[in-house]
């Protein structure tokens, strides 16, 4: 096993990370740009080291920084987390180069199955079912014309290197395709470095269900079952749940074979996630792979007992799989809500500042995967995910309630955040009924703002009336304020003899 | 003390009561007469007969923040001689102006003076945190003036696009 790790993330994922490493008793190191000097991350590892300027492209994502960083501080392998360098195979492959473990794939399959063209040529070829569309990428709006028409409106722009829903548009009519291509392959070079996008044809209401895979170096793959994704706003995923109430026995065991497959042609190797778009008739057709740890991984880890980070770990350092697939059961269910830094109330903008007042919720089978602290400022370089809060339960209808109940008591004071929506869902019937499809946002909440009676801005107007009063020892107190005999007492001397 | 949410003026009249835990308010002439034990600076339970309400509470300079039931509510401070100073700096949600209420990058401009827009047309596209929005007209009106253009930084608040309203 390594005795040192580097995580090349920040926020929660790379305190994800650090606690696996601490349980296993690896060192950690943290790495951190200008603005992330008072970051969680940093707080939390055994040492830190500083790789660049706020602007990602200066620092997260700066590969020589980051193998500096592994070299100066002689760590054995490196963790990528989620975004950033994740998955990008050129880091990857400097990382083997260099004699560094990269934790995940090698850089021959990420390309694979990162090239989501490529990776529909090879599962094509052996029968997996695809949805359909253009079989090249394009930077052309003329040609991405052509192939809409082909495969008929209403069509799904996607960036080719992307993921997490960035630059992914549908496009309903020949009117709106050059502009929606164009604002696609803009923000897939913003985000990804590369303009590449493909059309694909739109499946109406389905639901997106992924399956958590492991396999390790020499051939062996396990799947760890499913977790359905569907509940997201323009293209994110922000709620996620396990099992999917969609899926039957004969229809999970058909997608988790076909999951296995998919990590057999393509050679891939340690954690990934296999997507599936599922129709009303329980059609799935196979997406992409996603070749990292993925946000939602915690769902997964609550229903099958499984530490996933463990595991990528262990076949990093070259374990042969030690879970056999009959061995696994689900247990439960579990739900994470993604806390964002956005604002509901003006069209879920990105919202930056400082964190006033936090308390984390917590309770039986509730899991707070936190980035952030009382007295953080968020920056506004970054994605702004917060946290993660997952629930666990024996039944979904418990694991709801659990929820519903934790993001009730979830003050997070200071900036925006999307809370208050994530409690409205969780609360909705059609979520109740798992009527969860990926239009469940613009179909059960559209334009939602959250709503204020008057007698709770008042009684908000008298709290905040009362914290701004100057307290004066004695005045309006309560209990809580009364002395403590401490402060009463006197000139005592705990075992003073000499009086 | 005043405080603004949403436009609306909120003035709390405090009348402590020593000792006793009681406190007795106004809040825009409705009076309050409750129990509350301050827990922390951050916390504040209400008791009455049947309901013990836990509040959170958080302050910055000019803002309080109020979290009960698990709704936020954050309220503009009006000190004395100053009217309500954040949302005037701010000027976000006026009528005759689009601002971005974060710093990003101007991406693309999407109309241009003496174009005629109407309610909620998107006008220009302003990328934050890796995100691309579309900053949409606040009003029916054409466009006096433009004051950014595509690849310029443009801070909180700032003015991108003014418009002149009409009916």
């Amino acid at each position: 096993m390594f005795t040192k790790i580097l995580i090349a993330n920040r926020g929660e994922i790379a305190i994800r990370v650090i606690k696996a490493c601490r349980e296993l008793g690896i060192k950690s190191v943290a790495v951190y740009s200008t603005v992330d000097r008072n970051a969680l991350h940093v707080q939390e590892a055994d040492e830190a080291v500083w790789i660049g300027e706020a602007p990602a492209q200066e620092s997260y994502l700066n590969i020589e920084a980051i193998i500096g960083a592994i070299k100066k501080t002689g760590a054995n392998a490196v963790h990528p987390g989620y975004g950033f360098l994740a998955e990008n195979h050129l880091f990857a492959e400097r990382c083997e180069k260099e004699g560094i473990v990269f934790i995940g794939p090698d850089s021959r399959s990420m390309k694979l199955v990162s090239d989501k063209v490529a990776s529909r040529q090879v599962t094509e070829k052996v029968g997996i079912p695809l949805i359909p569309g253009m079989k090249n990428k394009s930077t052309d709006v003329g040609e991405c014309m052509a192939a809409a028409e082909q495969i008929g409106f209403p069509v799904l722009l996607k960036a080719s290197a992307g993921g997490g829903g960035k630059g992914m548009r549908i496009i309903k009519s020949r009117d709106e395709l050059a502009s929606a291509v164009e604002a696609g392959m803009r923000e897939a070079k913003s985000a990804f470095g590369d303009p590449s996008v493909y059309l694909e044809k739109y499946i109406e209401q389905p639901r997106h269900v992924e399956f958590q895979v492991l396999a390790d170096k020499y051939g062996n793959a396990i799947h760890v079952f499913e977790r359905e994704c569907s509940i997201q706003r323009r293209h994110q995923k922000i709620v996620e749940e396990s099992p999917s109430p969609a899926l039957n026995e004969d229809l999970r065991r058909r997608m988790g074979e076909t999951a296995l497959k998919v990590v057999e042609v393509s050679g891939y190797s340690n954690a990934g996630t296999v997507e599936f778009l599922v129709d009303k008739k329980g059609h799935f057709y196979f997406l992409e792979v996603n070749a990292r740890l993925q946000v939602e991984h915690p769902v997964t880890e609550l229903v099958t007992g499984i530490d996933l980070v463990h595991a990528q770990f262990r076949i990093a350092a070259g374990e042969k799989l030690w879970i056999k697939q009959d061995d696994l059961k689900q247990r439960g269910h579990a739900i994470e809500c993604r806390i964002y830094a956005e604002d509901p109330e003006n069209g879920f903008l990105p919202s930056a500042g400082n964190i006033l007042f936090m308390k984390e919720p917590t309770g039986p089978g509730i899991r707070h995967d936190c980035g952030i602290y009382s007295g953080y400022e968020v920056p506004v370089y970054y994605d702004p995910i917060l946290s993660k809060l997952i629930a666990w339960a024996p039944t979904r209808e418990h694991a709801i309630k659990r929820m519903a109940a934790a993001l009730l008591d979830f003050p997070l004071l200071g900036i925006k955040t999307n809370i208050e929506f994530l409690r409205e869902i969780m609360t909705h019937p059609e979520f109740a009924n798992g009527n969860t499809f990926t239009d469940f946002i613009p179909r059960n909440l559209p334009d939602w703002t959250p709503a204020r009676s008057e007698e709770l801005l008042s009684q908000a107007a008298l709290a905040a009336a009362i914290a701004s009063d100057k307290p004066k020892r004695g005045a309006f107190a309560g209990k809580a304020e009364l002395l403590s005999p401490w402060e009463t007492l006197g000139d005592w001397h705990i075992g003073s003899g000499k009086g | 003390m005043d405080l603004v949410f949403d436009g609306k003026t909120y003035s709390v009249e405090l009348e402590p009561q020593a000792v006793s835990g009681e406190i007795k308010a106004k809040v825009n002439e409705e009076s309050f007469s409750q129990s509350v034990i301050r827990i922390s600076d951050n916390t504040i339970l209400f008791l009455s007969s049947d309901k013990i309400q836990k509040t959170y509470v958080a302050s910055d300079n000019g803002k309080v923040i109020a979290h009960i039931d698990g709704k936020v509510v954050a309220f503009d401070k009006v000190i004395e001689g100053q009217k309500s100073f954040s949302r005037e700096a701010l000027e976000y949600g006026s009528k005759d102006q689009v601002s971005t209420p974060m710093p990003g990058k101007v991406v693309k401009i999407l109309v241009k003076e003496g174009d005629h827009v109407t309610l909620k047309q998107p006008l220009v596209i302003v990328e934050s945190m890796k995100m691309e929005n579309e900053l949409k007209s606040p009003s029916n009106g054409v466009i006096k003036s433009i004051h950014f253009a595509a690849g310029d930084l443009v801070g909180t608040g700032q003015p991108i696009i003014r418009i002149e309203p009409e009916e």
